[in-house]
């Protein structure tokens, strides 16, 4: 499990998220994140949540970014030299080589697998994965099924409030 | 004269390709009439006040988007084909921008691009 304690947190110099809760992300749970454009979701991913995890260690990462043109190409390069001839051309194979890497590997060292995605178009993958693990995401599309929300909460440009959805 | 077969492309899964706003608008070829209109459509539809100097890095991800739309629909061309364009908008945003494209006089198509 992930625990993220309640408190302000300056992510931009001019913006501010305020979690008025501690926010708890445990495996075998999804969550997603909820709220208007701008309102600080995929900056809570990147300067606080991503920290924390890789600091915790301990755990399998995969995060897909919301515009992951320069992730397709470093994974390009991981596929050259560990699996020539996968082809990997959009987002959705990007998450499928991902995946199939952590399938591999998980059997000989399990761990706790933590799955973020922003705005990937790869969700029905994710959705589907079979692998213990904990799935959060950002995705305005739709409501997703058994998900928990963090609702973002814009009370100005400056400053959005982060909380659980009762 | 145009011709019927050339579009400009918007691809929401690269809205911004330029670091400052200075630079994108240069691709689009606006004008500086078209800029102050750039600016103020895009502010009503985020609430974020912009200018020319802005970086592309202040901007979320949905914002990157409606900014692309907003350089667009302010260009010359006359016809526009979007891809992806409405995935990372919440529904407020989605549904202001799909008014805009039906109140706009250019001939806009929709693709369903790939990252």
């Amino acid at each position: 499990m992930l625990r993220i304690a309640a408190g302000s947190a300056q992510v931009w110099p001019a913006f501010t998220l305020d979690l008025t809760q501690d926010l708890c992300f445990e495996q075998e749970h999804r969550y997603q994140l909820w709220g208007a454009n701008g309102s600080g979701k995929s900056s809570f991913l990147q300067k606080i949540l991503l920290p924390q995890l890789q600091n915790a260690e301990g755990s399998y990462i995969v995060y897909l970014q919301q515009q992951m043109h320069l992730q397709l190409y470093a994974l390009k390069a991981h596929a050259a030299f560990h699996a020539p001839g996968r082809r990997i051309t959009d987002a959705h194979d990007a998450a499928e080589y991902l995946l199939d890497d952590l399938s591999k590997t998980y059997p000989s060292r399990p761990k706790d697998i933590f799955i973020i995605a922003d705005e990937s178009p790869a969700l029905e993958l994710l959705l589907r994965f079979p692998l213990p693990h904990c799935l959060i995401l950002i995705d305005h599309q739709q409501k997703i099924p058994e998900a928990r929300r963090v609702i973002f909460e814009a009370q100005n440009p400056t400053l959005t409030q982060v909380y659980r959805d009762a | 004269m145009e011709s019927l077969n050339q579009a400009l492309i918007a691809d929401a899964n690269h809205p911004i390709i330029c670091h400052t706003l200075r630079d994108e608008l240069l691709l689009y070829n606006i004008d500086v009439q078209g800029e102050m209109a750039v600016f103020q459509l895009f502010e009503t539809l985020s609430g974020k006040h912009i200018n020319r100097e802005c970086v592309a890095d202040e901007l979320s991800g949905g914002q990157k988007v409606l900014l692309m739309l907003c350089l667009a629909l302010n260009s010359p061309a006359q016809r526009i084909i979007f891809k992806d364009l409405l995935h990372a908008l919440d529904d407020e945003r989605r549904e202001l921008t799909q008014s805009l494209i039906r109140q706009s006089t250019k001939t806009i198509l929709h693709e369903k691009g790939s990252c």
